[in-house]
């Protein structure tokens, strides 16, 4: 027998608690081992002396002094234990009720300034008969010469009618009785019937859809209306509108259904994220506030010790911890309700969390999930909070530090006393990275640029349809141009839209992949190109913003009846010429050039204004103010365009141009969609030789260059047109240039190849400067076939105005 | 003298007074543990009233079953640490052993008692544990075990441990 085993035996040996056969393996140990001997004298000793310890004694008041003890700290832990969190809840609870009362966040918007306008007018009373007025709704924003017009539906039980308030003069300005069509028994059947009788319906029926719901609506309409007397009247009508759902798959579909007119008048299918938006409005509308007043409950149910409240308290502040992450990170309002309600929610969860870790202790992993979960929601949508550009957010973030402070106070104790090493750690890093995160945020006070454009961009994400206006106004040398382009887009690929520039018009309308045009000029082969499906990319969006320099917030000012966000900043050219340079590859042909033409740039100052929606962070307006100083004439020269987006969702139909039989309408034509991109770069140079102003001989070459990235042109064919041609001829005649080589020509991206032409010109009528001016200004026609086999043109100009660019979509003649 | 469980369940109906049955029990043992473990007759006593002003509030937290006297003695460990701990920064402070002095009936006796407890002083504190809860409390090695959360085996080690220890400082 080893030592280790004896000393295990060795007291029950010495208490004589040991088996016959153990008492001798121990007692034959201890015979050879005197380590273990000395060991036993030793327990001998010990149990003898500390006999003498066995009587102590005790105080004769001790238990009257210590019953006395735990009387009083009954009552102070009962009211440690529900009152100073209710004290705590209270104060959240008033605090959130002051900040919902008074909204201190919220500007009061022009919708809400007409509808109080119109609630206190007399004139509407009288309009009205007195009777009391069940429903303002603002329909339309105008604005006219007097200032800010809202177009306001009134209605009380029987009545209705249309107001116009301006708002600069705080006035209604006009009243409009209008009649309200009742909803008639049989109406959601005819829209159904509508719906179904549309092709498009008709179709996603074939695909197994099912119309699911129908409901009814009313639509203003208010039109200037001049009698025979010549005075014009506003007349307002209001029409009987539905929606139809129609389900396919999982997805929806809403088919908006004129009754009178009895036609569809705009189907739209929601996104993914539209799905998600109807997710989170859903979650904030009605299961945040019914969690958040489970979890009140559960907080006074701990207080009062409620053993039910107990059980789940730590499930619930999971629950609310998931909740309030979920409307935190898809809820993109700035209306107060929301705020309070998006930040209520982890704070109750994190309550909840902290009552919990007390009290039980055998499940208080649970209770320290919920109390991350929400403290991750809570520090996210302070986050949140902060980068919405709302000058009262300061407010807000001060408000809720407030807040926490309380609940931090109230469960002081108990934190401290629930918290192993390990957790207050954990409590001291979590608060230093809140910390750390709101002065990093807030350093620039409440505004992030880039990530109001982050949410621009996740708001155009789920647009369906919009409009778009824009226009350009340039001068060049002194001269202006003028362009417009309008377009509306409806989800997922169909555009409409209509380029202006100098009087020259085309129009377009794309749905799918099938382009028709119908352009000024027939003799064009037009064709359009779509840069993305929606208003901007989110790279285009996040870029506008990186490109600028001196980027500043403006007051946020109203467009079109929306707060917007504003601001204003340069296009940094250093960067972008720096940027451009590095592109730039020397072995390129007129590398010399085009970095001369880089250098030039420097000189140009863009400045840059943005409207973002301040709820709903839609692009408003896109301001573009370009200043070039001419080198030649030291002019001047500008541009500047707007473009304006607006009717966001609105109901836009775009349909091909086809006749009841499939034929294209009158002026249309289908344009071959341009697959292959090949451009050309071109370089004349002319020569005239001759002594005789009647017999000038005109030497005319041109180098075409394909500066294409991967498409092949193949013969390539080239003439010119200018206003020297051929004598004799009509002006407007194009000539044949030879290339160098016999036969025809390929070109492949980079190659270049020099076409030249030469005739003679009766220039007695003009002097030799005028004449070099006639053939600076040559317009080049390069016809060649596409890697796909179809012919294609392009037109190159050598002098004249540039086609504005900055327009989307391109247009690129030819 | 009622049943333990029944004095618990007294307890948790609301009757503060039923605990005082508890106190008068297991005071006794709760004081003159902590006194070994402390060294301290005031300080003893006053862990001893807070051993019990824990246990009650502990009480009334949990509804697991409980064996009162283990608990009580687990308290009262706990304490004697964070006592320790707390002493550790205080210890050049002298103290005086005047009261137990006094406390004892002969001179003769008085001495030997104290040479006792001041060789136990020096019986590093877990195999004091365990050499107090066996051979003056009397606790079996299971319930040493379940106190100081180790196993049965190992509080042996530490008693045969402890008593060598001891009979090297008493000499």
């Amino acid at each position: 027998m080893k030592c280790e085993e004896v000393e295990k035996l060795l007291l029950d040996y010495l208490s004589g608690d040991i088996s016959a056969s153990q008492r001798q393996l121990v007692e034959e140990h201890l015979s050879r081992c005197a380590r273990c001997r000395k060991a036993l004298a030793a327990c001998n000793e010990a149990k003898q002396h500390l006999a003498s310890l066995k009587h102590t004694p005790v105080p004769p008041d001790f238990t009257k002094a210590t019953m006395m003890k735990i009387k009083a700290s009954e009552t102070r832990s009962r009211f440690q234990q529900w009152l100073r969190p209710a004290l705590a809840a209270g104060a959240a609870v008033i605090i959130l009720a002051i900040l919902l009362v008074t909204q201190p966040w919220s500007v009061s918007s022009p919708e809400a300034l007409a509808a109080s306008i119109v609630r206190n007018s007399p004139e509407v009373q009288a309009a009205l008969d007195g009777e009391k007025i069940e429903e303002v709704e603002v329909t339309t924003k105008v604005v006219d010469d007097e200032g800010e017009v809202l177009l306001v539906w009134v209605r009380t039980e029987t009545r209705a009618v249309a107001a116009e308030v301006n708002l600069e003069r705080k006035k209604v300005t006009e009243l409009i009785r209008v009649d309200v069509p009742e909803f008639k028994t049989g109406d959601e059947q005819k829209a159904i019937d509508i719906a179904k009788a549309d092709s498009r319906v008709q179709e996603l029926l074939a695909q197994g859809a099912v119309i699911n719901e129908v409901s009814l609506g009313h639509s203003i309409n208010i039109e200037d209306i001049t009698g025979p007397d010549g005075v014009t009247r506003k007349e307002g009508s209001v029409k009987v509108m539905g929606t139809v759902f129609i389900e396919l798959g999982n997805k929806e579909w809403h088919a908006t259904v004129d009754l009178d007119e009895g036609r569809v008048i705009g189907l739209a299918k929601p996104s993914a994220a539209m799905i998600l938006v109807h997710i989170s409005r859903f979650t904030i509308n009605i299961v945040a506030p019914f969690v958040l007043a489970l979890g009140v409950l559960i907080i006074i149910g701990l207080a009062l010790r409620n053993r039910l409240a107990g059980a789940v308290a730590g499930i619930a502040s999971i629950a609310l911890g998931i909740i309030g992450l979920f409307i935190g990170l898809y809820s993109m309002s700035s209306v107060a309700w929301y705020i309070a309600l998006i930040v209520a929610v982890p704070v109750v969860g994190l309550v909840i969390g902290i009552a919990d870790i007390r009290r039980r202790t055998s499940r208080r992993w649970v209770a320290i999930t919920g109390m991350a979960l929400c403290s991750l929601a809570l520090a996210y949508e302070l986050f949140a909070i902060i980068i919405v550009p709302d000058r009262q957010a300061g407010i807000v973030i001060a408000v809720v530090l407030v807040i926490m402070g309380v609940i931090v106070y109230a469960f002081y104790n108990k934190i401290k006393i629930a918290s192993r090493k390990w957790l207050r750690t954990a409590l001291a890093i979590g608060a230093a990275v809140i910390v750390l995160a709101v002065l990093l945020v807030t350093q620039p006070w409440g505004l992030s640029p880039q990530s109001v454009m982050v949410k621009a961009y996740a708001a155009t994400e789920s647009l369906q349809s919009y409009r778009m206006f824009s226009s350009i106004k340039s001068t060049l040398e002194g001269e202006t141009s003028e362009a417009t382009f309008e377009t509306e887009f409806v989800a997922p690929d169909r555009h409409r839209g209509k380029a202006t520039m100098n009087g020259d018009w085309f129009e377009f309308i794309i749905v799918g992949d099938k382009q028709y045009i119908w352009d000024s000029d027939p003799s064009r082969k037009t064709s359009v190109r779509v840069s993305s499906s929606s208003i901007l990319s989110k790279e285009d969006t996040l870029k506008i913003i990186d490109s600028l320099t001196e980027l500043e917030k403006l007051p946020d000012e109203p467009m079109d009846g929306t707060d917007c966000i504003h601001y204003r900043g340069r296009v940094d050219m250093e960067r972008k010429v720096e940027e451009l340079k590095a592109k730039l590859d020397s072995r390129q042909p007129h590398y010399e050039e085009m970095l001369k033409g880089l250098e030039d740039m420097r000189n140009m100052k863009t400045e840059v204004e943005i409207w973002i929606g301040k709820e709903d962070y839609l692009i408003r307006q896109i301001k573009r103010d370009t200043q070039v100083p001419s080198e030649d004439t030291g002019m001047l020269d500008t541009s500047s365009s707007v473009v304006k987006y607006y009717d966001f969702n609105a109901p836009i139909i775009i349909e091909p141009p086809l006749d009841a039989h499939g034929e294209l309408l009158p002026g249309w034509c289908l344009a071959s969609s341009p697959s292959a991109e090949t451009f050309f770069y071109c370089e004349t140079h002319s020569e005239i030789t001759g002594e005789d102003p009647a017999h000038q001989q005109i030497s005319l070459s041109a180098t075409i260059t394909n500066v294409g990235m991967e498409a092949a042109a193949s013969n390539v064919q080239v003439d010119l047109r200018n206003s020297a041609t051929i004598k004799g001829e009509k002006e407007e005649s194009w000539i044949n240039a030879e290339p160098s080589t016999s036969g025809p020509v390929s070109l492949e991206p980079g190659e270049s190849e020099t076409y030249s032409v030469s005739w003679e010109y009766d220039a007695s009528h003009i002097t030799r400067e005028e004449l070099v001016e006639l053939l600076e200004q040559t317009v080049i026609r390069i016809a060649y076939i596409t890697p796909e086999g179809n012919e294609a043109v392009r037109m190159y100009s050598t002098g004249g105005a540039p086609y504005p660019s900055a327009i989307p979509p391109e247009r690129p003649l030819g | 003298m009622q049943d333990e469980a029944q004095v618990i369940s007294l307890v948790r109906a609301g009757s503060t007074d039923a605990f005082t049955e508890i106190v008068e029990r297991y005071q006794g043992p709760i004081i003159r543990y902590l006194l070994r473990l402390t060294g301290e007759h005031e300080v003893a006593l006053d862990l001893a009233q807070d051993t019990f002003v824990r246990a009650y509030q502990g009480i009334l937290k949990t509804n697991a079953e409980l064996s009162l006297k283990a608990w009580l003695y687990k308290i009262a460990t706990n304490l004697a640490r964070q006592h320790h701990r707390r002493k550790r920064v205080l210890s050049f402070v002298p103290f005086t052993r005047v009261k137990e002095l006094k406390a004892s009936s002969t001179a003769d006796k008085a001495e030997e008692k104290l040479a006792i407890t001041e060789a136990l002083r020096k019986v590093p504190a877990e195999q004091r544990s365990c050499l107090v809860l066996h051979f003056i409390e009397g606790l079996t090695y299971r319930e040493i075990g379940k106190i100081l959360g180790t196993s049965e085996d190992a509080v042996r080690k530490r008693v045969v441990r402890g008593c060598e220890k001891f009979r090297q400082v008493y000499h």
